[in-house]
């Protein structure tokens, strides 16, 4: 007949060893697990700024190119009548993709006054869906011709003059 | 205390408790970190398909058409890709939705990452797509002004059998070649063995049959099986019609062509509002078109699309204005 000795207190300490030694194991591949994941969501929010910081470098070009911002079909060219009218829609913001949009007559000269329904043509600046300046860290510019129909003595012509554009877009994941 | 136990089964595995609380615990320890295993590179997946989504999305940013009639672009992805195209119409103009699977030599079930919305392009593809290599056509929506950009994505090879000389030559002027995986020829027979066959007049055994309403195809429609996708062409600044819509309706999907068409009529309807808006605006400032009344019709007929018979309505009006339009001293567009 075998026989086996059982000692209870060297068995209750090894499992109280064994039990703290699987706590010890489960905390530290927490903390690897944390320290990883903190790791990852800090590189994740890296890389979705960067991607907005490029996306908005690239849009004010893409702007200038959408109907409803383009004079004539011509390469970063505003229609400033078409964006005279547009310029207090908001709802046009959202599908833009923008919070806001200036542009500024730069050349041959700028007094910097603002454009209203009175004011226009002689004015200098447009200010789209937004009446505050445009904070730096989510803006972007690029040159384009400021653009609208003259008529002198019963004729038209195009007239464009230099201007730049600054779109503000803080969140453009709809765009 | 030291107890004795005796036991009389002679097969019995000898062990102690300590073990045995070793055994099973080191066994959920295991499957613990296997399953967290699992689902971090289900995880990581799903990060990368959505990061691979939006540099997909982001591609079709520059590709936006303004003196140039349209162009084809193509686009050579790492690995196999599996793009996955969704339309949505809401209260607004709608959205394109984009999704992707990147295959890995880890990971063969997947599913795709988070889809990526674009509110102001129109993709225009089948609902599934799969490839190393896709191409983008981009082709402008003029109706008379331009009212979109229509992307249009495919991947694998076309042969376009016996096309129309309008087509012919709009193809050429996009710049087929071998990387377009676009192809022109007279009869079916010759078309490679792999490439989808597009035929313009009534063949059998073709993938889609395009039924144009004379050489110029301005209008007219295409069937995919028992589908029917009608078309309308858009019109140049000189009034003539210019191929584009009969491209998306070749190299999209039912559900995909009918939705981006509503979501481009929505954007017509609102653009002749703009339209009409400027015409006003510009009238008191020696710039008189006349044309505000026009494109509120215009803007009426767009905005009540719902199928293939209010096209011609709305292609009418759009030729009236554009002739209108072209003998005025102050154009508006």
């Amino acid at each position: 007949m075998p026989t086996f000795l059982v000692n209870h207190k060297s068995g209750q300490l090894k499992m109280q060893q064994m039990i703290f030694m699987i706590i010890a194991v489960f905390i530290f591949f927490t903390l690897v697990f944390l320290i990883y994941a903190s790791m990852n969501l800090s590189s994740l929010k890296r890389e979705a700024r960067d991607s907005q910081t490029e996306k908005v470098a690239g849009m004010v070009v893409k702007l200038a190119s959408t109907p409803e911002f383009n004079f004539n079909n011509q390469p970063s060219s505003v229609d400033i009548d078409k964006l005279m009218v547009l310029k207090d829609k908001k709802v046009y913001a959202q599908f833009l993709g923008i919070d806001g949009a200036i542009i500024e007559k730069i050349y041959p000269t700028s007094k910097g006054i603002e454009c209203t329904e009175t004011n226009y043509p002689e004015c200098d600046i447009i200010r789209m869906f937004t009446k505050e300046d445009i904070a730096k860290n989510f803006a972007s510019s690029a040159f384009v011709a400021w653009c609208r129909k003259v008529t002198v003595e019963g004729r038209s012509y195009n007239k464009c003059e230099l201007a730049r554009m600054v779109i503000e877009a803080r969140n453009i994941t709809g765009a | 205390m030291i107890r004795k136990i005796s036991l009389n089964d002679k097969k019995a595995i000898e062990m102690s408790f300590v073990w045995i609380f070793a055994i099973v615990i080191g066994a959920m320890i295991v499957i613990l970190a296997l399953y967290l295993a699992s689902q971090l590179t289900k995880q990581q997946t799903f990060q990368v398909n959505t990061v691979s989504a939006k540099g997909f999305v982001n591609m079709m940013d520059p590709l936006q058409t303004t003196v140039e009639q349209g162009k084809i672009e193509p686009v050579r992805m790492n690995t196999l890709t599996k793009v996955f195209v969704e339309c949505e119409e809401d209260s607004d103009y709608g959205v394109s939705k984009v999704g992707l699977i990147q295959q890995t030599a880890f990971v063969k079930e997947q599913k795709p990452g988070a889809f990526v919305s674009i509110r102001n392009n129109y993709l225009f593809s089948e609902d599934e797509i799969e490839g190393k290599y896709f191409n983008f056509i981009t082709v402008p929506f003029q109706m008379p002004f331009k009212a979109a950009d229509m992307i249009i994505v495919y991947s694998g090879y076309y042969c376009f059998v016996n096309p129309p000389s309008g087509i012919k030559s709009d193809l050429r002027a996009l710049g087929i070649s071998n990387s377009s995986g676009l192809e022109i020829k007279d009869s079916k027979t010759q078309c490679s063995k792999d490439s989808k066959t597009v035929c313009f007049e009534q063949v059998s055994g073709c993938d889609a049959n395009v039924f144009c309403d004379g050489e110029s195809c301005e209008q007219g429609y295409v069937k995919k099986g028992t589908k029917s996708l009608y078309f309308i062409n858009g019109l140049t600044s000189y009034g003539d019609a210019v191929n584009s819509m009969v491209y998306a309706a070749v190299f999209s999907s039912s559900d995909n062509y009918n939705c981006n068409q509503k979501r481009i009529f929505k954007r017509l309807q609102a653009l002749s509002s703009l339209y009409a808006q400027k015409a006003r605006f510009v009238s008191g400032r020696g710039c008189n078109t006349g044309l505000a009344g026009d494109l509120d019709v215009l803007g009426e007929l767009a905005g009540n699309f719902k199928d293939a018979k209010d096209l011609s309505g709305i292609y009418e009006k759009a030729k009236e204005i554009n002739q209108k339009n072209e003998v005025l001293q102050c154009q508006l567009f």
